[in-house]
């Protein structure tokens, strides 16, 4: 009985050997097959869009519909629509050598409409660039070096705001120079509403990036004037901002709190106490670079030849500045 | 990414069938009188605008396309990356054409591919191998192309 099983037990046991190998060959295809369709899976983008660094990095200036085989890198700055992507964001960080233009806060993205059938708002905050101009009938007004949108904002805008305003946290480490814009001059509507806090305005302009060296411009004559613009030293040629001078006074800080564009977990937005023009003291900027982590404003001081002692690194002094500001 | 050349190549094989079809098709195609489509801007008028603009098309050949699709295509290069025009005689057809080229790329792993028409003609253009990650030529392709 034993002999005669033997054969048959051989040659089950090489039946199964044969089918477990058939099976692992088919599995093997199949996981290639199905790795390789995972990457080959086209991502369709609307816009001109940064491209990830994984791939080269850079910015991709095709701005008809075209696919490509990487997703987004930080689909914060995206809207997307039946898996099709469009970039709200501004392309100055990512090698973008095209034109500019300069927005202020909210707006309506031009151009988006065409493809999602209802409008796109871009919700960054504070002075930032696009690659395109508003059309001539949308509601913007040029004034400080930037557009601002006057227009109304529909309910969906506010709705949606939660959501997108994420923008603001995927750009806040990127270290880029960002417009100049004279916000004392914002169209009257636009100043109200950054006076109540209005749609995205967050006047504490202030984005992330490495800490720098900043120079803070010499003392000024006393007085609660308060000034907007930081010369930055970093590693590159200088840009040089022109030298701008606004006053403001604000009579509640944000002790200390340096939140930037964050979220203000339901503090008050945006100015408190609107725009008072003082006596420009003197004050000089450096070769810039703007904005990064320190704020925007800095507390004039009298003018001294060189940087000499208002060259200080940031995140280091002149918090005790501000404090003194609190006291006006 | 290494791990999955094989299989990369496998689809590269996959798709390199279409162009055996293309070369036997091109022998045909070549004794076959051109047969431009009336009534939508024409081959020659595509590659002359990207000339105009100081673009370089080069070695435009005619292929045949698949069955129930172009009427007329021809393929080359421009600056590098592969480039095809197509004519189609009726909507439908070219809504298949559109459709196979889509599914194309996902086959083949394009690192960028375009598909634009203007009237009943089209233009593709697919960068396989990354030669210009910015796609400035396919801009300029475009914007000539979305011109006619």
């Amino acid at each position: 009985m034993i002999a005669t099983m033997a054969p048959h037990d051989f040659s089950h046991r090489r039946k199964n050997t044969m089918r477990n190998l058939c099976a692992l060959a088919t599995a093997l295809i199949v996981s290639f097959l199905f790795v390789a369709a995972a990457q080959a899976m086209p991502v369709e983008y609307l816009s001109q869009h940064p491209v990830p660094h994984k791939y080269g990095g850079g910015y991709c200036t095709i701005d008809v519909p075209h696919t490509h085989n990487y997703p987004p890198d930080d689909p914060r700055m995206y809207r997307e629509h039946n898996g099709q992507f469009y970039f709200v964001g501004d392309p100055v960080p990512f090698e973008y050598d095209g034109p500019r233009f300069s927005y202020y806060g909210a707006h309506p993205v031009a151009g988006a409409e065409a493809h999602f059938g209802h409008p796109i708002y871009c919700y960054i905050k504070g002075p930032h660039y696009h690659g395109y101009q508003p059309p001539p009938q949308a509601q913007f007004e040029l004034s400080g070096g930037a557009y601002w949108y006057v227009g109304n904002f529909p309910p969906a805008y506010y709705s949606e705001r939660p959501h997108y305003a994420t923008i603001n946290e995927a750009y806040a480490p990127l270290p880029y120079v960002r417009p100049v814009v004279d916000i004392q001059v914002a169209p009257p509507m636009v100043r109200a509403e950054i006076s109540l806090g209005g749609p995205g305005w967050r006047a504490s302009a202030m984005v992330g990036g490495p800490p720098a060296p900043v120079y803070v411009a010499p003392p000024p004559p006393p007085g609660p004037a308060v000034q907007i613009g930081v010369g930055i030293n970093f590693g590159g040629p200088p840009a040089v901002i022109e030298r701008r001078e606004y006053y403001e006074d604000r009579r509640y800080h944000d002790h200390g709190r340096h939140e930037g564009w964050r979220e203000d977990h339901g503090r008050r937005e945006g100015w408190h106490d609107g725009w008072h023009e003082r006596r420009p003291p003197q004050a000089r900027f450096a070769p810039a670079r703007a904005p990064v982590n320190q704020p925007l404003f800095q507390r004039a001081q009298p003018q001294r030849p060189g940087p000499g002692r208002g060259f200080v690194p940031a995140g280091q002094g002149r918090r005790d500045d501000h404090h003194q500001d609190r006291r006006h | 990414m290494r791990r999955i050349q094989p299989s990369l190549a496998i689809l590269l094989l996959l798709a390199t069938a279409p162009a055996c079809a293309k070369k036997t098709a091109e022998n045909s195609a070549a004794t076959s009188p051109a047969a431009h489509v009336p009534g939508t801007p024409h081959t020659d008028e595509v590659l002359t605008a990207w000339r105009n603009a100081g673009l370089t098309p080069e070695g435009f050949a005619r292929v045949t396309p698949a069955p129930n699709s172009a009427t007329y295509c021809e393929h080359g290069l421009v600056r590098g990356v592969d480039t095809l025009v197509c004519e189609y005689t009726s909507e439908d057809a070219l809504t298949r054409g559109m459709q196979q080229v889509k599914e194309g790329w996902a086959r083949v792993d394009a690192h960028t591919g375009v598909i634009l028409r203007a009237k009943r003609t089209t233009m593709v253009v697919v960068d396989r191998e990354r030669r210009e990650p910015s796609g400035k030529t396919i801009s300029q392709l475009t914007k000539v192309f979305g011109k006619l």
